[in-house]
């Protein structure tokens, strides 16, 4: 039911989008306010996100260690798995950022029993996981081309990269391709592992639908529904938005409202959901710190005063036994009172 | 007809609401009740043991009474919401941890089938990622915008005494090992999220007796057992006249020695129970051979905290003692033993809560000359690192073939791999001491072991059968190198699972005994003027 | 068409049928079915392998001698996951249908059913066996707690000093 809820609730948006841009007059809506609002809100949430985590101090050393520390001069220390210096740390981040480390780490062993049809099935998806993440992100960089006036060179190599398969006209992106098909996998994965099924929330559906259903209006845009969209038009649009003078022209299709009011959608609901994974990661301290804890003392700014068990007291109540057992005491044993 | 009859077999047995067993579940998480009974939870602390710590300075265990949880009223004090409530808010604006580990879960399941609880027993509750949700649905409910307004299509419910069962039941299976938090892609530390879990339960009033027993005791006598100052001396002493008798030559070790240069601390089951005491000795035929100048301490006799396992001021407060303890007496440095949690405190808490220790050395191996600067704040070294660092200048003399007897395989302990980093070191030491060694499968062992199943303070025999369940994982593994090279020895460096890897490994491969790597260095040792017997089995043989 | 030779013909369906069968009785039944690296997937892997195993040893028939080494195996798992006895040793009998319906189905070994006696008989053996079993890992784990307890762990909770501390505080306030 959960996955219909994302269905339905992305058809609406999708139906808001359609039937409002036809309205007179609304197009400046979809088309301008919108979209401030949007980066309004994404930028506000995502600061506002990022500053309630670090408001809350790292009060302990809390580095997970996947690798041999540094110790002996004889032992050989993995940098990258359990790093002691800010560089390392920053490698370590990359590789996790960039390579998405942690998702490969699942190394098997050689012994299997049956057929290997399964074979390393979690690596799918890290595979798939990185596709649709790096789809993403190439999608998002070359969409700075209709916001720049003249666009920079290397959004445009980055675009004739993209589609340098030149299959069909226009040439298809693979990235489009890279980030629906990394979407189908997760939303399946997501639906038919019965594990990850029993886990999942309407808030995990949702922003896979909703990351669908902009890739595809993007697609119908580029290929299929040309006509309608003119390209100028848009470009105009984009390049106002960025300068604070956005010109809305009537010659935009309602297909073009779609999409952007989808990624106005996805805009607002990031910074009030999981997809802060992107800011979040940067900030995890198992991932963050340095292994050198004993070398260099963590400081807790709100360690509390404790003090242990005294000493003095603990002798005080063993002290006989002590001197019976000759183990040295700080005080000698008073002789006993008979006063009672 | 005959699908008929395979049905009713079905349903014939799959009665009942076990939680290990019975029909898939259709119904959404949240909608499965836990339910307790004999055998899959430990016993609740007693109230006299919650009393004693409420009562010491800095620590706050509020609402003992006698309960249990088979009780359908737990008895809870009338605002225990409101407590639970302003103790997670608390606790979010303490650590960014749990605001990022709350906040960043995306659910790819990665961790799913990495925690040896889930591999063991098949409850998805034991999920790493669906035992953060037991926490995250509350958080969701009362700390976030969405939850507020979505309620439970978010995945936020309100917090009810059955999620407070709930917490109880799952956050006493799991033992804070981090394996789960090794593959998450965000690095979230479920370890974090159970830590969380169970501060928040002691403030109801709700723990386990395993753990806070030896909390109280080691407060009051400075270890978990609870042996006075001259127990504790008489233990350690039979060990040298077990010594003497094996050897010929008689060791005469001191306690709360002013003036000596190293402060020895392990955990205190090594001077009590089978088969640490093995391991035990081991450390003081190694100390005795390289002539160390060092002490034991009666008043921090205990190198393990259950502190870690109930709140982070009960583990200040015990682990205060070490600091305390090598001030008075003057040392330069101190020298732990072999023990799995116990490292996790001192590698990544003991200089932020004790610290500085600016009135010792950087830890400087005598015999060696041997600075160990990766200790140079905390001036705390593993026994491991020191004992490699012997070899390494060829400082001990041995005798490899005395450990002839065995096939040694290695477990890493969960805290020193996954809190510390100290994979090598182990391995290089019984490179030194033993012939056979084969190493269990890769995904098993260095960062990826299997926890025994019975860490933070889940190692108590009324929950045997979790137990030998959650340890499955391990014991397969050994199994395997069992089968494959005969091996018939698991070393380790850690006292939890020196005692409970001896319970699992005579459950599930009974042919297979648990050691600690002293243990065999101790056996390989060739003492001056030592006058020793063909021992068929090192340490432990019985003369 | 023999009876056995059918059965072997059928071994890896009926095996298959078997084993999902007896990890139907978990909640994670989806994993344990499909991870197939035996350290990764304990249980699934050890009643894959052990089923297979006795079902070799069925069909050869005989006074069931062989069969305590497979079925200790699965026994030693299902007798500490919270199953009930029956509920542990149940599965074993699904065989005994699931050979009958796979045999029904099909014209050319539907004669066959009638001649599932000794086989069923051979089940019966391996559930007795099963029985037999289940007991002795209970034994061994009541045997474990008492070692335990023995070795001294218990001390950790047995010991009286905190409580006694607790009775000076108390005469200290009184």
């Amino acid at each position: 039911m959960k996955y219909a809820y994302s269905f339905l609730a992305v058809i609406a948006l999708i139906l808001i989008a359609w039937l409002g841009s036809q309205i007179p007059g609304m197009q400046y809506f979809f088309g301008v306010a919108v979209p401030y609002l949007a980066i309004m809100v994404f930028l506000g949430g995502f600061v506002y996100r990022v500053v309630y985590w670090a408001k809350s101090p790292v009060p302990f050393s809390i580095q997970t260690s996947c690798g041999q520390a540094k110790s002996l001069d004889f032992i050989k220390p993995n940098r990258l798995e359990c790093p002691t210096t800010n560089a390392e740390v920053v490698a370590r981040m990359a590789l996790e950022v960039l390579t998405f480390r942690s998702l490969f780490r699942n190394t098997k062993s050689e012994i299997y029993d049956g057929p290997k049809i399964t074979y390393e099935s979690s690596k799918w998806l890290w595979l798939f996981g990185l596709m649709f993440h790096y789809s993403f992100l190439i999608i998002v960089i070359r969409h700075l081309r209709l916001f720049l006036n003249p666009v920079p060179e290397a959004i445009a190599w980055l675009d004739w990269a993209d589609s340098m398969f030149e299959i069909g006209t226009p040439a298809m992106y693979m990235t489009d391709a890279g980030l629906l098909i990394g979407l189908l996998f997760l939303f399946t994965r997501r639906l038919f592992n019965r594990q990850v099924r029993f886990l999942s929330l309407l808030n995990d559906y949702f922003p896979l639908v909703l990351l669908f259903a902009i890739g595809v209006t993007g697609v119908l845009m580029r290929m299929f529904l040309r006509d309608g969209v003119d390209i100028n038009a848009i470009k105009q649009l984009a390049v106002g938005l960025a300068t604070f003078s956005p010109v809305i022209s009537t010659d935009i299709g309602a297909i073009f409202y779609i999409h952007l009011f989808l990624v106005c959608i996805l805009l607002i609901y990031f910074p009030f959901s999981k997809l802060m994974h992107l800011a979040g990661v940067f900030l995890s301290p198992t991932r963050n710190m340095r292994n050198n804890s004993r070398e260099v003392r963590h400081i807790n700014p709100w360690n509390p005063d404790i003090k242990p068990h005294s000493y003095a007291g603990y002798e005080d109540e063993f002290r006989e036994y002590m001197v019976e057992a000759g183990i040295p005491v700080e005080k000698e044993p008073t002789p006993q009172k008979d006063e009672a | 007809m005959a699908v008929a009859k395979l049905e009713q077999l079905s349903q014939s047995v799959v009665q009942g609401p076990s939680l290990a067993t019975g029909a898939i579940p259709t119904k959404d998480w949240m909608d499965i009740p836990v339910v307790f009974k004999p055998g899959n939870y430990a016993f609740p602390a007693k109230k006299d043991k919650v009393e004693y710590l409420n009562s010491q300075s800095g620590l706050h265990f509020p609402n003992a009474r006698d309960w249990s949880p088979e009780d359908d009223d737990w008895q809870l004090p009338e605002n225990w919401k409101e407590i639970i409530i302003n103790g997670l808010r608390e606790r979010l604006e303490k650590f960014r941890s749990l605001k990022i580990f709350m906040d960043c879960c995306v659910r790819c399941g990665a961790c799913a089938d990495k925690c040896h609880f889930f591999l063991g027993t098949g409850d998805p509750k034991n999920m790493p990622v669906l035992r953060a949700e037991l926490l995250r649905s509350v958080y969701r409910n009362d700390f976030t915008l969405a939850g507020k307004v979505l309620g439970r299509l978010a995945g936020a419910r309100e917090v009810t005494p059955e999620v407070i069962k709930e917490w109880f039941m799952y956050s006493y299976q799991c033992t804070e090992c981090r394996r789960c938090s090794a593959f998450c892609p965000y690095g979230i530390d479920t370890a974090e999220v159970t830590i969380v879990i169970r501060e928040l339960l002691h403030l109801l009033g709700i723990g386990i007796n395993w753990i806070l027993e030896p909390v109280s005791n080691s407060n009051r006598t400075g270890n978990h057992m609870g042996l006075q100052p001259h127990t504790f001396k008489d233990n350690v002493e039979f060990l040298a006249d077990d010594i003497e008798n094996l050897t010929g030559v008689r060791i005469n070790p001191t306690f709360n020695r002013k003036g000596a240069e190293v402060l020895f601390i392990t955990p205190s089951a090594d001077v009590f129970a089978e088969p640490g005491l093995y391991t035990a000795m081991g450390y003081l035929i190694l100390f005795e051979h390289i002539g160390l100048d060092y002490t034991w301490s009666t008043y921090a006799s205990e190198g393990g905290n259950f502190g870690l396992f109930t709140n982070n001021e009960s583990m200040k407060k015990l682990n205060a003692k070490m600091y305390a303890e090598a001030k008075r007496l003057g040392v330069k440095w101190i020298l732990g033993g072999e023990c799995g949690h116990m490292w996790r405190v001192v590698h990544q808490y003991m200089d932020t809560m004790n610290g500085p220790a600016d009135f010792l050395e950087v830890p400087k191996s005598p015999i060696t000359g041997t600075v160990f600067h990766n200790a140079a704040s905390t001036k705390m070294t593993h026994i491991s690192e020191f004992t490699a660092d012997l070899f390494k200048h060829n400082k001990i003399k041995v005798d490899k073939s005395r450990n002839d007897y065995l096939n040694v395989t290695f477990h890493d302990s969960c805290n020193p791999a996954r809190a510390m980093g100290l994979l090598e070191e182990p391995r290089y030491v019984l490179k030194h001491v033993v012939n056979n060694y084969h190493e269990m499968p890769e995904n098993t062992i260095r960062e990826q072991t299997f926890c025994c199943g019975s860490g933070t303070g889940l190692n108590t025999d009324e929950i045997m059968e979790l137990r030998m369940r959650s340890g499955l994982p391990r014991a397969n593994a050994v199994k395997y190198v069992e089968e494959k090279h005969g091996v018939n020895m698991l070393s380790c460096v850690c006292a939890i699972d020196r005692a409970t890897l001896t319970s699992l490994m005579s459950y599930w491969n009974p042919n297979v005994g648990v050691c600690g790597i002293s243990e065999l260095v101790g056996n390989a040792i060739v003492l001056d003027g030592e006058n020793r017997a063909e021992l068929d089995e090192g340490l432990r043989t019985l003369l | 068409m023999e009876l056995t030779e059918a059965l072997h013909n059928n071994r890896y369906t009926i095996v298959d049928k078997w084993v999902v069968y007896t990890l139907a009785t978990y909640q994670a039944t989806d994993f344990l079915n499909k991870e197939k690296d035996r350290f990764a997937n304990p249980i699934g892997s050890t009643i894959r392998t052990s089923l297979k195993t006795l079902f070799q040893l069925l069909l050869k028939g005989g006074d069931g001698a062989g069969y305590a080494e497979p079925l200790s195996q699965i026994m030693h798992l299902r007798s500490v996951q919270e199953f009930t006895p029956s509920q542990a040793v149940a599965p074993l009998n699904a065989v005994k249908h699931i050979a009958r319906d796979i045999l029904a189905a099909d014209k050319q070994t539907k004669d066959l059913v009638k001649d599932l006696y000794d086989f069923e008989f051979a089940v019966d053996l391996a559930v007795l066996a099963a029985f037999d079993l289940y007991m002795q890992c209970r034994e061994k784990v009541y045997r474990i707690r008492i070692a335990e307890i023995k070795s001294g762990a218990a001390i950790l909770t047995d010991s009286a000093c905190p409580s006694k501390a607790l009775k000076n505080i108390r005469k200290i306030n009184e």
